[in-house]
């Protein structure tokens, strides 16, 4: 085993003190190569989730160890830990973006009004050098962390007294990243502040420089900064508490303030240094001063104590005997721990005083018409308030007292240092600041049907999914959701009625796709869009709909399938509707009862339909007797992966584009694991690119596909496939595979029959098995040809009819004679009845 | 040895008769032959401070103090001190304002000024001791000497301390050129000349005279860099040039050398021999010079005391362990800093430990005591530039 210390990590590899400025000196060139690439918040949450479950697991003790090298203490290495790994969660990655830069895409360049050609997104600025001090353990990898989910690439300047555990850490988190693309992204360097040369150079590299630590640190920083490289100082900051008059004698709250000094031994820029307790009266002050004293007595014991230097002593002690002069003039009290573990100054003059820390606290009176003036010279370092106060009137006074006077966060006393993800860093967004905002303007011919620029990349769907095992689908379907806020349920043509869970988040996130797929197929804010959809009752088709129709600002008519079909008619007619939405059965009710009043309308234009087949003759229909000029079907979902497809304008029935923002999806061999051939039939794979929802990795939908080479002349490079029936749709029957899609295919394409077909197959133990296809009535008189037809262009199926292995019957019936899907009124297009065998 | 003679004091009254027969011993005669006497004159300066010093009495009572605690010299710990910060923030004065003499404040590198006063009496005593601390050190001479002084440049109505040092220290040796690295600039500020100091040094070496040269150690420093830059390997002066540094390196702490290193390279350069080059230490608030033997120690005049206290629990340590330095006198008059706590670190090592003929215990200064910034994320008071 490798035992060196090493100090320095280059991309993957750990590098020796002789080779640091060999290295750094290459740099230039290194970084003018790299910049084109793009980091992915794919591959970094990937790598990130495989981090976690490596220390979950117990196989890197080297990285707690590193820890412990420096901190001195198990548990703290561990708690940091932790946090680290807290932070590295896909959802509170995403959750990041979504908060920082508005958007689980940030970096996508897309429209921001539909209509328009003007795109915009956040992009990163290149190279991020970041400067951490001394003591900061875990600040080095969590600051790198931002910069990755920026897309930056990293240098970090570290130093001794961090130990190497930031660029250990970096270290695992690149192994854990199988395309190899990440590494190029991170560097980090133990320099001493001394090294003034090498700093230099790196900074000359940078274009956003972050820096840690107090006002001389930033000041260095900046000065070696050239003009323009953009400054990112995370300095030093005050916070306190303050008590409103009503809670000064409230024994919880100031139970809660003294966890707070306590808890992190006020060593965090959230820690209260003072407490400000709005009174006149100092004998109120001083019984505040021995309220607190109790508590701290009883508190203290509870929470870890951090060793400190003889200076810190020093400081502490000049504080504290300088009050103790201070109250020999009556201008206050000190109020110590025999075991100098705290002390309490209190100090009758009002105004805020920094602390000496580890468990100092001055109390302080003010008067709440004094906040802005008393606070007024410290307002550059105002951090977190801790408020005790109790009604309404005074949280809102006070807070908005406080913020006005500086502060930028205010929490309940006793809860300084808790945070939530998302939350604003020293009054910013961190993101936005390691990031620009760009915006890109085009003619609008040229951009048509191009929601974002993702659409557009090269490498766009060309994800590598083998790092994934392919997902066990009743593993799959016994796994709960625990982020699930909202249950939809399929209408299940299996016959089977399913209810899922998703999280708003990844629901949204699918929505904005379906917006899109709306955009691209050409529906947009100018039309007059109703759906009618049937709503309520678990089904995602209505709220789907209003949802992606509000994103993408058209008029929507919000009409649904729930009412009587005279109604919607006239609705449809008197709101001027010209898109309608629908199921395809549904719409074909519709139009055939109210034929009279929507014939008359010529107002439609566009027809999207979804959750079923349509046929050419029925397309045909829609558009000779209502004037429809389109019939769409941009989004191909389904229930476990939702958005599945989306359909181009250039897209045949049956075609999509693989929506990579939310899916990647592959097509394997029927009986191999292997990706398919060209123009091979195969089962559809989808990996989920989720936000909360559980990982769905390499799921097989249930449907058949093949891939289209040729490029989209809609100018997407998104992958685009064929649908080619469900897997269900190939039935073995007889020795042979038989496809049900085929042989409806052949009988709408070739008859005149044009409605449902359903397939019924049966056995016994001593017959062959026996296909039933039932049409309605209007098929009778044409099962003979249908049979001859069948046969003569299914290979297969004559080869097993021949052999006898299989019978077949055409049975003309009533609808209601058919097998009913009794939760979406789908008639159900197979029904194996065989037993067996 | 000499004997000391008072001179140019005004005469104390009666009732710090003890203190005036403490001011006859050699400066540096090992402190036992003088505890009893030291003690007498701790309890008159108590006193004449408790009588005249509303805000003392009131620490003394605070403190639960009395004179009558004090019985030998086991009991001087018991003495309350102030913290030379306190002055920062308050006006203490024991004297009255028409016997105050002269006005100085600290030279306030780190913001805040501390404010200084001081009367007929305490002047006089501090250029006393001043002047035979130099006469034990073999400063005083006869010989004209050029000066150049890395302070201040005075002008009317300036009060830092420091520059007032510095004219006492010009009074050991006859001058013949007095120049300041720091120039008055006109705007009540003074920006450090660094032509004129390599200027006037290759002046004086023409001159030929000794050199005495005074003041903040870092400008010294800067000098030399400058005159090497400029191509100079050395520029030999006089044998009997002296450096005389006070104020240490405030301002600029993260240029500073180490001590021996920059005697070193003062020798080297100027020709000056190691034992010419020394070190001052005192302060505004506590006037009373300490100047290094030819060992480069700061050897404690007779007149004074140091107790040096736990930097937690504030303790006695005695010799050999760092913490704070309290500085103990019975001259000081003008203002209740006769007792006072230093903002700095010390060690305190037995006379004995030091191979110069000088008997009394000299101490170490170790830097300055606290922190002036925090190492966690937490903005310490120091760091904090507070809006005016």
């Amino acid at each position: 085993m490798d035992t060196h210390y090493y100090k320095h990590l280059w991309q993957d590899k750990l590098i020796k003190e002789e080779e640091l400025e060999k290295q750094i000196d290459e740099l230039p060139a290194v970084l003018s190569k790299d910049l084109h690439l793009r980091l992915d918040t794919i591959i970094l949450t990937d790598a990130c989730t495989k981090l976690i479950s490596k220390i979950k697991n117990g196989t890197l003790p080297h990285l707690e160890k590193a820890l412990v090298e420096v901190c001195h203490n198990t548990e703290m290495a561990q708690n940091l830990i932790t946090g680290v790994c807290e932070f590295l969660r896909r959802e509170n990655i995403m959750m990041r973006l979504k908060s920082d830069l508005g958007s689980y895409n940030p970096f996508d360049l897309h429209r921001t009004d539909f209509s328009k050609p003007i795109y915009e997104a956040w992009k990163p600025l290149g190279v991020q050098i970041h400067i951490v001090p001394g003591n900061a353990l875990q600040v080095g990898v969590l600051s790198m962390l931002e910069g990755l989910m920026a897309g930056n690439i990293n240098i970090l300047k570290n130093t001794s007294r961090n130990g190497n555990f930031a660029q250990l850490f970096m270290k695992e988190l690149i192994e854990c990243d199988a395309t190899g693309i990440l590494k190029h992204f991170i560097y980090l360097f133990e320099i001493s502040s001394k090294q003034e040369d090498l700093i230099q150079k790196l900074i000359n590299q940078a274009d956003l420089v972050t820096v840690w630590g107090g006002e001389e640190a930033v000041k260095s920083v900046r000065n070696m900064c050239p003009p323009g490289v953009r400054v990112v100082d995370w300095g030093h900051k005050i916070s306190f508490a303050y008590f409103a008059e009503k809670l000064i004698d409230d024994k919880t709250s100031i139970d809660a303030l003294a966890e707070d000094i306590c808890r992190r031994n006020q060593q965090a820029c959230t820690s209260p240094q003072c407490v400000l307790v709005e009174t006149e009266d100092m004998k109120a002050l001083d019984k505040f001063g021995a309220a607190l004293h109790q508590s701290l007595e009883k508190i203290s014991p509870l929470f870890p104590l951090q060793e400190h230097s003889q200076q810190e002593k020093a400081e502490i002690t000049t504080t504290t005997h300088l009050q103790k002069l201070e109250a020999s003039m009556g201008n206050g009290k000190v109020m110590e721990a025999e075991d100098y573990t705290f002390r309490i100054l209190i100090d009758y003059r009002s105004g805020l005083q920094p602390s000496p820390l580890y468990r100092t606290i001055w109390v302080k009176p003010i008067q709440r018409k004094e906040i802005i003036p008393v606070l007024r010279p410290f307002n550059l370092y105002l951090q977190t308030c801790g408020l005790a106060a109790n009604d309404k009137t005074d949280i809102y006074e006070l807070t908005e007292e406080l913020l006005k006077a500086g502060l930028q966060r205010i929490t309940p006393i006793g809860q300084q240092h808790a945070s939530y993800v998302g939350e604003p860093h020293d009054a910013v967004y961190a993101l936005q600041r390691y990031t620009k905002r760009v915006s890109v303007r085009m003619q609008a011919n040229k951009l048509d049907g191009v929601p974002s620029f993702s659409y557009l990349a090269p490498d766009n769907g060309k994800r590598d999914l083998s790092i994934y095992p392919i997902t066990d689908k009743t593993k799959r379907n016994e796994e709960v959701n625990p982020f699930a806020k909202l249950y939809l349920k399929s209408g299940g043509s299996s016959g089977q009625t399913k209810v899922s869970g998703y999280s708003w988040e990844d629901w949204d996130s699918q929505i904005s796709m379906v917006t899109e797929a709306f955009m691209i197929s050409g529906v947009g804010p100018n039309n007059r869009c109703a759906i009618l959809y049937s709503a309520g009752n678990l089904y995602g088709g209505f709220i789907s709909h209003q949802k992606a129709l509000e994103k993408l600002n058209t008029t929507v008519l919000s009409i649904s399938s729930n009412i009587d079909t005279k109604t919607i008619a006239e609705t449809l007619v008197q709101l001027k509707a010209d898109v309608v939405l629908g199921m395809p059965s549904f719409l074909r009710k519709l139009f055939r009862e109210e034929y009279d009043i929507l014939k008359a309308y010529k107002g439609f234009k566009t027809l999207v339909y979804g959750g079923e087949l349509m046929t050419e003759e029925q397309k045909k229909w829609f558009t000779t007797e209502f004037g429809f000029e389109e019939i769409l079907s941009p989004v191909y979902a389904s229930n476990d992966a939702l958005m599945n497809g989306y359909a181009c304008k250039f897209c045949n029935n049956g075609e999509f584009h693989v929506p990579t923002k939310v899916i990647d999806l592959e097509i394997l061999q029927l009986e191999t694991q292997e990706p398919v051939g060209e123009n091979e039939v195969g089962r559809i794979l989808i990996t989920k690119k989720s936000i909360k929802d559980p990982a769905l990795n390499r799921y097989e939908i249930g449907d058949l596909g093949k891939w289209i080479h040729e490029p989209c002349d809609c100018g997407h490079t998104s992958p685009k496939f064929k649908l080619m029936g469900r897997h269900g749709d190939i039935v073995r029957c007889g020795a042979k595979f038989i496809n049900f899609r085929e042989i409806c295919q052949l009988i709408l394409k070739n008859t005149s029959y044009t409605d449902d077909i359903q397939m019924v197959i049966d056995n016994s133990s001593t017959d062959s098995d026996h296909i039933t296809l039932r049409l309605l009535e209007s098929a009778k008189g044409q099962e003979e040809a249908i049979i001859k037809l069948l046969r003569n262009n299914i290979k297969d199926l004559k080869l097993s009819l021949d052999a006898h292995h299989v019978t077949l019957e055409i049975a003309t019936l009533p609808i209601s004679e058919f097998d009913i899907a009794k939760a979406s009124g789908k008639v159900r297009p197979i029904i194996d009845n065989r037993i067996a065998q | 040895m000499f004997t000391p003679q008072i001179k140019n004091i005004t005469p104390a009254p009666d009732q710090m008769k003890n203190i005036w027969e403490l001011l006859k011993a050699y400066p540096y005669t090992s402190h036992t032959t003088t505890d009893e006497l030291y003690i007498e004159a701790m309890k008159e300066i108590i006193r004449f401070h408790q009588e005249r010093n509303p805000f003392y009495k009131q620490l003394l009572a605070y403190n639960d103090f009395e004179v009558d605690q004090l019985n030998s010299i086991d009991d001087l710990s018991k003495i309350p001190f102030i913290h030379a910060n306190f002055f920062k923030t308050h006006v203490v004065k024991t004297a009255q304002e028409e016997d105050i003499v002269m006005h100085v404040t600290s030279s306030g590198t780190t913001g805040q000024k501390s404010q200084h006063f001081l009367d007929t009496w305490t002047v006089e005593v501090m250029q006393y001791i001043s002047d035979v601390s130099q006469q034990a050190n073999g400063y005083i001479s006869d010989q004209p000497c050029n000066y150049l002084v890395f302070n201040f440049e005075p002008y009317v109505g300036f009060k830092t301390g420091t520059a007032t040092t510095n004219q006492i220290m010009m009074q050991y040796a006859p001058k013949v050129h007095v120049n300041y690295a720091l120039r008055y600039n006109g705007q009540k500020g003074h920006d450090f000349d660094s032509f004129g100091v390599v200027e006037k040094l290759i002046e004086y070496q023409k001159e030929g005279l000794p050199v005495r040269m005074l003041g903040f150690a870092a400008f010294l420093n800067f000098s030399i860099d400058k005159l090497k830059d400029m191509g100079y390997d050395k520029l030999t002066l006089h044998p009997d040039s002296r450096c005389l540094f006070g104020g240490g390196w405030k301002g600029h702490a993260d240029k500073e050398i180490p001590k021996a290193a920059f005697y070193q390279k003062i020798h080297e350069f100027f020709g000056i021999p190691l034992k010419n080059i020394r070190d001052k230490y005192g302060s505004v608030e506590h006037p009373i010079s300490y100047v290094e033997c030819e060992y480069h120690h700061l050897h404690l005049p007779t007149y004074e005391r140091v107790i040096i206290r736990d930097v937690e629990t504030l303790e006695p340590l005695g010799f050999g362990k760092p913490g704070f330095a309290q500085l103990i006198s019975p001259v000081i008059t003008s203002m209740p800093s006769h007792s006072i706590l230093m903002g700095d670190m010390a060690i305190l090592n037995p006379g004995e430990s030091c191979p110069c003929k000088h008997e009394t215990p000299y101490f170490e200064i170790m830097g300055r005591a606290g922190t002036s910034k925090n190492k966690s994320c937490a903005i310490a008071a120091s760091e904090m530039l507070q809006r005016k």
